[in-house]
Protein backbone atom coordinates (compact mmCIF):
# COMPACT_ATOMS: atom_id res chain seq x y z
CA UNK A 1 0.00 0.00 0.00
CA UNK A 2 2.83 2.10 0.48
CA UNK A 3 4.20 1.88 -2.73
CA UNK A 4 0.72 2.74 -4.57
CA UNK A 5 0.60 5.91 -2.05
CA UNK A 6 4.22 7.17 -3.54
CA UNK A 7 2.60 6.01 -6.88
CA UNK A 8 0.10 8.15 -6.38
CA UNK A 9 1.96 11.25 -5.11
CA UNK A 10 4.14 10.81 -7.95
CA UNK A 11 1.26 11.00 -10.50
CA UNK A 12 0.13 14.06 -8.64
CA UNK A 13 3.17 15.51 -8.93
CA UNK A 14 3.34 14.73 -12.67
CA UNK A 15 -0.19 16.03 -12.84
CA UNK A 16 0.81 19.25 -10.91
CA UNK A 17 4.37 20.17 -13.28
CA UNK A 18 2.21 19.51 -16.18
CA UNK A 19 -0.09 21.97 -15.57
CA UNK A 20 2.30 24.26 -14.32
CA UNK A 21 3.73 23.75 -18.17
CA UNK A 22 0.22 24.09 -19.97
CA UNK A 23 -0.01 27.26 -17.38
CA UNK A 24 3.25 28.83 -18.71
CA UNK A 25 1.85 28.38 -22.03
CA UNK A 26 -1.22 29.74 -21.64
CA UNK A 27 0.34 32.66 -20.51
CA UNK A 28 3.13 32.91 -23.67
CA UNK A 29 0.41 32.06 -26.14
CA UNK A 30 -1.17 35.29 -24.92
CA UNK A 31 2.38 37.10 -25.37
CA UNK A 32 2.52 36.14 -28.75
CA UNK A 33 -1.12 37.44 -29.05
CA UNK A 34 0.03 40.87 -27.78
CA UNK A 35 3.48 40.96 -30.17
CA UNK A 36 1.25 40.28 -32.94
CA UNK A 37 -1.47 42.86 -32.07
CA UNK A 38 1.88 45.17 -31.10
CA UNK A 39 3.76 44.55 -34.08
CA UNK A 40 3.44 45.97 -37.15
CA UNK A 41 5.72 44.03 -39.16
CA UNK A 42 3.79 41.51 -41.21
CA UNK A 43 6.80 38.77 -41.40
CA UNK A 44 7.17 39.01 -37.79
CA UNK A 45 3.29 38.24 -37.31
CA UNK A 46 3.20 35.67 -39.30
CA UNK A 47 6.05 34.28 -37.46
CA UNK A 48 4.33 34.77 -34.26
CA UNK A 49 1.39 33.43 -35.57
CA UNK A 50 2.93 30.95 -36.71
CA UNK A 51 4.65 29.81 -33.30
CA UNK A 52 1.39 30.56 -31.97
CA UNK A 53 -0.01 27.86 -33.61
CA UNK A 54 3.00 25.64 -32.63
CA UNK A 55 2.74 26.56 -28.98
CA UNK A 56 -1.61 25.29 -29.50
CA UNK A 57 -0.53 22.32 -30.41
CA UNK A 58 1.31 21.45 -28.27
CA UNK A 59 -0.54 22.90 -25.22
CA UNK A 60 -2.84 20.10 -26.72
CA UNK A 61 -0.85 17.90 -26.59
CA UNK A 62 -0.53 18.60 -22.82
CA UNK A 63 -3.91 19.06 -22.37
CA UNK A 64 -3.97 15.50 -23.63
CA UNK A 65 -1.29 14.02 -21.60
CA UNK A 66 -2.88 15.17 -17.97
CA UNK A 67 -6.25 13.56 -19.46
CA UNK A 68 -4.53 10.65 -19.52
CA UNK A 69 -2.34 11.04 -16.45
CA UNK A 70 -5.86 11.72 -14.90
CA UNK A 71 -7.27 8.80 -16.35
CA UNK A 72 -4.16 6.70 -14.94
CA UNK A 73 -5.39 8.46 -12.02
CA UNK A 74 -8.05 7.07 -11.29
CA UNK A 75 -7.80 3.52 -12.45
CA UNK A 76 -4.88 3.54 -9.58
CA UNK A 77 -8.30 4.83 -7.19
CA UNK A 78 -10.32 2.16 -8.47
CA UNK A 79 -7.32 -0.24 -7.73
CA UNK A 80 -7.58 0.55 -4.78
CA UNK A 81 -11.03 0.63 -4.05
CA UNK A 82 -10.97 -3.25 -5.20
CA UNK A 83 -8.12 -4.01 -2.61
CA UNK A 84 -10.54 -2.86 0.41
CA UNK A 85 -12.25 -5.77 -0.96
CA UNK A 86 -9.51 -7.47 1.32
CA UNK A 87 -9.08 -4.34 3.21
CA UNK A 88 -11.20 -3.97 6.55
CA UNK A 89 -14.02 -2.36 6.62
CA UNK A 90 -12.58 0.65 8.24
CA UNK A 91 -9.26 0.77 5.88
CA UNK A 92 -12.09 0.09 3.13
CA UNK A 93 -13.73 3.74 4.61
CA UNK A 94 -10.13 5.59 4.95
CA UNK A 95 -8.96 4.41 1.33
CA UNK A 96 -12.81 5.75 0.32
CA UNK A 97 -11.90 9.19 1.95
CA UNK A 98 -9.03 9.19 0.56
CA UNK A 99 -9.75 8.67 -2.54
CA UNK A 100 -12.77 10.70 -2.86
CA UNK A 101 -9.89 13.50 -1.41
CA UNK A 102 -7.58 13.00 -4.18
CA UNK A 103 -10.72 13.29 -6.14
CA UNK A 104 -11.57 16.62 -4.75
CA UNK A 105 -7.75 17.60 -5.15
CA UNK A 106 -7.60 16.93 -8.51
CA UNK A 107 -11.05 18.47 -9.12
CA UNK A 108 -9.38 21.67 -7.48
CA UNK A 109 -6.52 21.24 -9.76
CA UNK A 110 -8.26 21.29 -12.71
CA UNK A 111 -10.04 23.97 -11.78
CA UNK A 112 -6.74 25.57 -11.73
CA UNK A 113 -6.77 24.99 -16.03
CA UNK A 114 -8.99 28.33 -15.38
CA UNK A 115 -6.30 30.29 -13.65
CA UNK A 116 -4.87 29.97 -16.85
CA UNK A 117 -7.00 33.08 -18.20
CA UNK A 118 -5.36 34.64 -15.04
CA UNK A 119 -3.19 37.41 -17.27
CA UNK A 120 0.27 37.59 -17.22
CA UNK A 121 2.20 41.02 -16.85
CA UNK A 122 3.63 42.47 -20.08
CA UNK A 123 6.57 43.21 -18.54
CA UNK A 124 7.11 38.82 -18.20
CA UNK A 125 6.30 38.78 -21.88
CA UNK A 126 8.16 37.39 -24.22
CA UNK A 127 11.11 35.77 -22.46
CA UNK A 128 12.73 33.77 -25.47
CA UNK A 129 13.26 30.48 -23.50
CA UNK A 130 11.52 28.87 -21.23
CA UNK A 131 12.86 27.28 -18.14
CA UNK A 132 11.69 24.20 -17.95
CA UNK A 133 14.91 22.95 -17.42
CA UNK A 134 13.90 22.22 -13.90
CA UNK A 135 10.63 20.13 -14.76
CA UNK A 136 12.12 18.42 -17.62
CA UNK A 137 14.66 16.85 -14.74
CA UNK A 138 11.53 15.53 -12.39
CA UNK A 139 9.21 15.23 -15.61
CA UNK A 140 11.72 14.68 -18.09
CA UNK A 141 10.35 16.83 -20.58
CA UNK A 142 13.32 18.55 -22.38
CA UNK A 143 12.52 21.71 -24.02
CA UNK A 144 13.65 21.93 -27.39
CA UNK A 145 16.13 24.80 -27.93
CA UNK A 146 16.46 24.08 -32.08
CA UNK A 147 12.91 25.21 -32.65
CA UNK A 148 12.71 28.92 -33.59
CA UNK A 149 10.31 29.87 -31.39
CA UNK A 150 12.17 29.22 -28.18
CA UNK A 151 8.77 29.00 -26.36
CA UNK A 152 8.02 25.58 -27.68
CA UNK A 153 8.17 22.64 -25.21
CA UNK A 154 8.68 18.97 -25.98
CA UNK A 155 5.77 17.66 -23.74
CA UNK A 156 5.57 14.03 -25.77
CA UNK A 157 8.49 12.25 -23.34
CA UNK A 158 6.60 13.71 -20.60
CA UNK A 159 3.47 11.25 -21.71
CA UNK A 160 6.18 8.94 -21.98
CA UNK A 161 7.79 8.77 -18.41
CA UNK A 162 4.60 9.29 -17.22
CA UNK A 163 2.63 6.66 -18.69
CA UNK A 164 5.31 3.93 -18.65
CA UNK A 165 6.19 4.33 -14.86
CA UNK A 166 2.13 4.41 -14.08
CA UNK A 167 1.44 1.37 -15.86
CA UNK A 168 4.54 -0.41 -14.85
CA UNK A 169 3.57 0.35 -11.34
CA UNK A 170 0.32 -0.24 -11.58
CA UNK A 171 0.68 -3.35 -13.14
CA UNK A 172 3.47 -4.72 -11.17
CA UNK A 173 2.12 -3.73 -8.08
CA UNK A 174 -1.01 -5.33 -9.08
CA UNK A 175 0.45 -8.84 -9.87
CA UNK A 176 2.79 -8.36 -7.20
CA UNK A 177 0.06 -7.40 -4.53
CA UNK A 178 -2.35 -9.85 -5.79
CA UNK A 179 -0.63 -12.31 -6.10
CA UNK A 180 0.55 -13.41 -2.81
CA UNK A 181 -2.94 -12.77 -1.68
CA UNK A 182 -4.01 -15.44 -4.26
CA UNK A 183 -1.31 -17.34 -2.46
CA UNK A 184 -2.63 -16.66 0.91
CA UNK A 185 -5.77 -17.96 -0.49
CA UNK A 186 -5.72 -20.13 -3.64
CA UNK A 187 -2.09 -22.16 -2.85
CA UNK A 188 -2.11 -22.81 0.59
CA UNK A 189 -5.89 -23.65 0.86
CA UNK A 190 -5.55 -25.62 -2.12
CA UNK A 191 -2.17 -27.43 -0.61
CA UNK A 192 -4.08 -27.69 2.89
CA UNK A 193 -7.13 -29.07 0.61
CA UNK A 194 -5.15 -31.49 -1.57
CA UNK A 195 -2.39 -32.14 1.12
CA UNK A 196 -4.42 -33.58 4.20
CA UNK A 197 -6.91 -35.20 1.65
CA UNK A 198 -4.41 -36.81 -0.14
CA UNK A 199 -2.90 -37.76 3.65
CA UNK A 200 -6.55 -38.48 4.55
CA UNK A 201 -7.39 -40.25 1.67
CA UNK A 202 -4.09 -41.61 0.19
CA UNK A 203 -2.26 -43.11 3.53
CA UNK A 204 -4.58 -44.07 5.54
CA UNK A 205 -7.24 -45.65 3.01
CA UNK A 206 -4.59 -47.33 0.85
CA UNK A 207 -2.96 -49.14 3.44
CA UNK A 208 -6.63 -49.76 5.20
CA UNK A 209 -7.51 -50.96 2.19
CA UNK A 210 -4.67 -53.18 1.76
CA UNK A 211 -5.13 -54.28 5.17
CA UNK A 212 -8.43 -54.69 5.18
CA UNK A 213 -8.50 -57.14 1.69
CA UNK A 214 -5.81 -58.53 2.98
CA UNK A 215 -7.44 -59.13 6.90
CA UNK A 216 -10.58 -60.07 4.58
CA UNK A 217 -8.44 -63.01 2.49
CA UNK A 218 -7.12 -64.23 5.41
CA UNK A 219 -9.96 -64.13 7.88
CA UNK A 220 -11.83 -65.28 4.92
CA UNK A 221 -9.58 -67.84 4.08
CA UNK A 222 -9.28 -68.92 8.23
CA UNK A 223 -12.38 -68.39 8.35
CA UNK A 224 -13.23 -70.90 5.44
CA UNK A 225 -10.89 -73.29 6.67
CA UNK A 226 -11.91 -72.78 10.52
CA UNK A 227 -15.64 -73.11 9.61
CA UNK A 228 -15.64 -75.97 6.50
CA UNK A 229 -13.92 -78.40 8.62
CA UNK A 230 -16.21 -78.43 11.65
CA UNK A 231 -19.34 -78.13 9.21
CA UNK A 232 -17.78 -81.45 7.75
CA UNK A 233 -17.18 -83.48 10.87
CA UNK A 234 -20.65 -81.98 12.15
CA UNK A 235 -22.11 -83.76 8.59
CA UNK A 236 -20.38 -86.45 8.84
CA UNK A 237 -21.17 -86.76 12.61
CA UNK A 238 -24.84 -86.10 11.69
CA UNK A 239 -25.14 -88.22 8.93
CA UNK A 240 -23.48 -90.97 10.16
CA UNK A 241 -20.52 -91.16 7.58
CA UNK A 242 -18.13 -92.56 10.46
CA UNK A 243 -17.58 -94.88 8.02
CA UNK A 244 -18.08 -94.17 4.69
CA UNK A 245 -16.54 -94.99 1.46
CA UNK A 246 -14.01 -92.51 1.55
CA UNK A 247 -11.87 -90.85 -0.37
CA UNK A 248 -8.08 -90.22 0.10
CA UNK A 249 -8.13 -87.78 2.34
CA UNK A 250 -10.70 -89.26 4.59
CA UNK A 251 -9.00 -92.19 4.49
CA UNK A 252 -6.33 -90.73 6.06
CA UNK A 253 -8.50 -88.95 8.33
CA UNK A 254 -10.34 -92.34 9.05
CA UNK A 255 -7.77 -94.22 9.36
CA UNK A 256 -5.07 -92.25 11.68
CA UNK A 257 -7.55 -92.19 14.57
CA UNK A 258 -7.08 -95.93 14.13
CA UNK A 259 -3.30 -96.04 14.32
CA UNK A 260 -2.16 -97.69 17.61
CA UNK A 261 0.50 -96.75 19.68
CA UNK A 262 2.88 -99.55 18.10
CA UNK A 263 2.52 -97.44 14.86
CA UNK A 264 6.63 -96.77 15.11
CA UNK A 265 6.80 -100.19 14.03
CA UNK A 266 5.00 -100.34 11.31
CA UNK A 267 7.06 -101.38 7.81
CA UNK A 268 7.03 -98.41 6.19
CA UNK A 269 7.06 -98.07 2.41
CA UNK A 270 8.27 -95.17 0.31
CA UNK A 271 6.19 -94.78 -2.96
CA UNK A 272 7.43 -94.02 -6.29
CA UNK A 273 6.19 -91.72 -8.25
CA UNK A 274 2.70 -90.67 -8.59
CA UNK A 275 0.70 -92.92 -10.53
CA UNK A 276 -2.31 -94.29 -9.29
CA UNK A 277 -2.38 -97.84 -7.69
CA UNK A 278 -3.98 -101.13 -9.04
CA UNK A 279 -7.10 -101.61 -7.09
CA UNK A 280 -9.22 -104.55 -7.21
CA UNK A 281 -13.03 -105.15 -5.53
CA UNK A 282 -13.19 -108.16 -3.13
CA UNK A 283 -15.59 -109.57 -1.26
CA UNK A 284 -15.90 -110.05 2.30
CA UNK A 285 -14.91 -113.13 2.43
CA UNK A 286 -12.37 -113.23 -0.59
CA UNK A 287 -10.91 -110.16 1.98
CA UNK A 288 -10.61 -112.43 5.02
CA UNK A 289 -9.04 -115.10 3.05
CA UNK A 290 -6.09 -112.85 1.60
CA UNK A 291 -5.84 -111.62 5.04
CA UNK A 292 -5.74 -114.57 6.43
CA UNK A 293 -2.58 -115.30 3.88
CA UNK A 294 -0.75 -113.11 5.31
CA UNK A 295 0.88 -114.86 7.56
CA UNK A 296 1.86 -117.51 5.34
CA UNK A 297 2.99 -114.83 3.01
CA UNK A 298 5.07 -113.09 5.58
CA UNK A 299 6.92 -116.17 6.28
CA UNK A 300 7.53 -117.06 2.88
CA UNK A 301 8.87 -113.91 2.37
CA UNK A 302 11.06 -113.97 4.97
CA UNK A 303 13.03 -117.24 3.96
CA UNK A 304 13.07 -115.66 0.88
CA UNK A 305 14.79 -112.83 2.31
CA UNK A 306 13.38 -109.81 0.79
CA UNK A 307 11.49 -108.63 2.80
CA UNK A 308 14.12 -108.03 5.72
CA UNK A 309 14.42 -103.88 6.82
CA UNK A 310 16.46 -102.90 9.52
CA UNK A 311 15.24 -100.01 8.60
CA UNK A 312 16.19 -97.15 7.15
CA UNK A 313 13.13 -95.78 8.64
CA UNK A 314 14.33 -95.57 12.22
CA UNK A 315 12.30 -97.20 14.31
CA UNK A 316 10.56 -99.61 11.96
CA UNK A 317 11.30 -103.16 12.47
CA UNK A 318 10.73 -104.39 8.56
CA UNK A 319 11.28 -107.85 9.30
CA UNK A 320 8.42 -110.24 8.22
CA UNK A 321 8.78 -111.74 11.61
CA UNK A 322 6.07 -113.89 11.71
CA UNK A 323 4.41 -115.92 13.85
CA UNK A 324 4.58 -118.40 10.72
CA UNK A 325 7.49 -120.57 11.31
CA UNK A 326 9.27 -122.85 8.74
CA UNK A 327 8.16 -125.92 9.78
CA UNK A 328 4.33 -124.33 9.69
CA UNK A 329 5.38 -123.41 6.37
CA UNK A 330 6.31 -127.18 5.18
CA UNK A 331 3.82 -128.46 7.36
CA UNK A 332 1.85 -126.35 5.10
CA UNK A 333 3.38 -127.28 1.70
CA UNK A 334 4.43 -124.02 0.67
CA UNK A 335 8.20 -125.16 1.64
CA UNK A 336 9.91 -127.47 0.55
CA UNK A 337 12.24 -129.41 3.48
CA UNK A 338 15.80 -129.41 3.33
CA UNK A 339 17.89 -132.60 2.88
CA UNK A 340 18.66 -131.72 6.17
CA UNK A 341 15.70 -131.05 7.77
CA UNK A 342 13.73 -134.00 5.95
CA UNK A 343 16.78 -136.10 7.70
CA UNK A 344 15.71 -134.48 10.96
CA UNK A 345 12.42 -134.70 10.46
CA UNK A 346 12.35 -138.47 9.82
CA UNK A 347 14.32 -139.20 12.66
CA UNK A 348 11.60 -137.44 14.51
CA UNK A 349 8.70 -139.18 12.73
CA UNK A 350 10.46 -142.55 13.92
CA UNK A 351 10.57 -141.95 17.34
CA UNK A 352 6.97 -140.91 17.19
CA UNK A 353 5.83 -144.57 15.89
CA UNK A 354 7.77 -146.20 17.85
CA UNK A 355 5.85 -144.33 20.96
CA UNK A 356 2.83 -145.31 19.26
CA UNK A 357 3.81 -148.49 18.62
CA UNK A 358 4.82 -149.04 22.50
CA UNK A 359 2.07 -147.66 23.19
CA UNK A 360 -0.28 -150.29 22.10
CA UNK A 361 -1.28 -147.56 19.09
CA UNK A 362 0.03 -149.75 16.48
CA UNK A 363 -2.41 -148.60 13.61
CA UNK A 364 -1.22 -144.73 14.22
CA UNK A 365 2.28 -146.56 14.31
CA UNK A 366 1.74 -147.71 11.12
CA UNK A 367 0.37 -144.82 9.29
CA UNK A 368 3.52 -142.94 10.73
CA UNK A 369 5.79 -145.61 9.56
CA UNK A 370 4.40 -144.97 5.89
CA UNK A 371 4.68 -141.37 6.07
CA UNK A 372 8.37 -142.18 6.80
CA UNK A 373 8.94 -144.53 3.98
CA UNK A 374 7.53 -141.84 1.40
CA UNK A 375 10.24 -139.34 3.76
CA UNK A 376 12.88 -141.90 3.49
CA UNK A 377 12.40 -141.91 -0.54
CA UNK A 378 12.26 -138.22 -1.08
CA UNK A 379 15.55 -137.87 0.84
CA UNK A 380 17.51 -140.82 -0.87
CA UNK A 381 15.75 -139.48 -4.11
CA UNK A 382 17.67 -135.63 -3.21
CA UNK A 383 20.68 -137.27 -1.59
CA UNK A 384 20.48 -139.28 -5.20
CA UNK A 385 20.56 -135.69 -6.86
CA UNK A 386 22.84 -133.98 -4.97
CA UNK A 387 25.64 -136.96 -5.27
CA UNK B 1 -6.30 -112.15 13.33
CA UNK B 2 -9.52 -109.32 13.79
CA UNK B 3 -6.59 -106.63 14.81
CA UNK B 4 -5.46 -104.65 12.03
CA UNK B 5 -2.07 -104.84 10.76
CA UNK B 6 -0.78 -101.39 9.68
CA UNK B 7 1.69 -100.09 7.67
CA UNK B 8 3.52 -97.12 6.73
CA UNK B 9 2.99 -95.24 2.89
CA UNK B 10 5.39 -92.27 2.26
CA UNK B 11 3.88 -90.73 -0.82
CA UNK B 12 6.72 -88.75 -3.18
CA UNK B 13 5.79 -85.55 -1.43
CA UNK B 14 6.25 -86.42 1.50
CA UNK B 15 3.39 -87.39 3.00
CA UNK B 16 2.45 -90.56 4.82
CA UNK B 17 -0.23 -92.29 5.24
CA UNK B 18 -0.80 -95.83 7.28
CA UNK B 19 -3.14 -98.04 5.55
CA UNK B 20 -4.10 -101.68 6.70
CA UNK B 21 -1.81 -104.67 5.44
CA UNK B 22 -3.79 -107.65 3.67
CA UNK B 23 -1.17 -109.62 2.97
CA UNK B 24 2.20 -109.90 0.35
CA UNK B 25 2.26 -111.93 -3.14
CA UNK B 26 5.46 -113.14 -4.49
CA UNK B 27 5.33 -113.92 -7.86
CA UNK B 28 5.70 -117.55 -9.99
CA UNK B 29 8.99 -116.79 -10.83
CA UNK B 30 9.81 -115.80 -7.46
CA UNK B 31 11.20 -112.88 -8.40
CA UNK B 32 8.50 -109.87 -7.54
CA UNK B 33 6.96 -109.77 -4.06
CA UNK B 34 3.72 -107.32 -3.93
CA UNK B 35 1.75 -105.42 -0.90
CA UNK B 36 -1.39 -105.74 -0.93
CA UNK B 37 -3.22 -103.10 1.13
CA UNK B 38 -6.54 -100.99 1.91
CA UNK B 39 -7.53 -97.73 2.60
CA UNK B 40 -10.67 -99.34 4.60
CA UNK B 41 -12.76 -98.05 1.16
CA UNK B 42 -15.89 -99.98 0.88
CA UNK B 43 -17.61 -99.69 -2.73
CA UNK B 44 -21.38 -100.96 -3.34
CA UNK B 45 -24.35 -102.44 -1.94
CA UNK B 46 -22.26 -105.69 -1.03
CA UNK B 47 -19.42 -103.17 0.73
CA UNK B 48 -16.92 -104.75 -1.25
CA UNK B 49 -13.31 -104.46 -0.50
CA UNK B 50 -11.02 -102.16 -2.59
CA UNK B 51 -8.00 -103.63 -2.14
CA UNK B 52 -4.49 -101.67 -3.69
CA UNK B 53 -1.46 -104.04 -5.35
CA UNK B 54 1.92 -102.73 -5.49
CA UNK B 55 5.07 -103.97 -6.44
CA UNK B 56 7.82 -104.09 -3.83
CA UNK B 57 11.26 -103.22 -4.59
CA UNK B 58 13.71 -103.39 -1.97
CA UNK B 59 16.70 -100.81 -2.21
CA UNK B 60 18.92 -101.72 0.16
CA UNK B 61 17.51 -101.59 3.71
CA UNK B 62 15.04 -99.11 2.24
CA UNK B 63 11.37 -100.99 0.91
CA UNK B 64 10.33 -99.14 -2.22
CA UNK B 65 6.63 -99.32 -3.76
CA UNK B 66 6.15 -99.15 -7.39
CA UNK B 67 2.68 -99.24 -8.97
CA UNK B 68 2.07 -101.50 -11.62
CA UNK B 69 1.88 -100.73 -15.15
CA UNK B 70 2.52 -103.37 -17.24
CA UNK B 71 -1.18 -105.16 -17.71
CA UNK B 72 0.60 -108.88 -18.15
CA UNK B 73 2.29 -108.32 -14.98
CA UNK B 74 -1.28 -106.88 -13.51
CA UNK B 75 -3.18 -110.30 -14.82
CA UNK B 76 -0.49 -112.24 -13.09
CA UNK B 77 -0.83 -110.49 -10.01
CA UNK B 78 -4.57 -110.86 -10.19
CA UNK B 79 -3.91 -114.91 -10.97
CA UNK B 80 -2.13 -114.89 -7.65
CA UNK B 81 -4.40 -113.46 -5.60
CA UNK B 82 -7.44 -115.10 -6.94
CA UNK B 83 -5.73 -118.53 -5.76
CA UNK B 84 -5.19 -117.16 -2.52
CA UNK B 85 -9.06 -115.24 -2.30
CA UNK B 86 -10.74 -118.75 -3.60
CA UNK B 87 -8.69 -121.40 -2.59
Amino acid sequence: MDSMDNFGEAIYTVKSILFDILLEVERRLEDIDIQINRTEDNQKKESLKSLKETQETKRNEILKLTNKLMDNLNSLNSYDSNLSYIASDEEQASLVEETEDDFTNEVEDVSVTESVEVPVSSEEVVPDEVEVAPVAESVEVPVSSEEVVPDEVEVAPVAESVEVPVSSEEVVPNEVEVAPVAENVEVPVSSEINVPNATVVSVPSIPATETTVTDNNCSQQLSDLSIQLPIVDALKHEQGQITPVPNATQVNETILPQTNPQSSSYIKFIKNGNEVGKAILTTSEQFAKLKGSCGTQKALLNLKGSLTNNSSVGNTNNTLDGDVTEQQLINNGLLEPTHEELQKKIEIMLAQANELYRNGDAKAAQEMYNQISILNKQLQESTGIKK
Amino acid sequence: MNEKEMVVIENSDGSTMEVELVTYLISEDQMHTYLVYSKGEKSGALEDEVIYISKILKDGEILKLEEIVDENEWLAVQQLLKKIANG
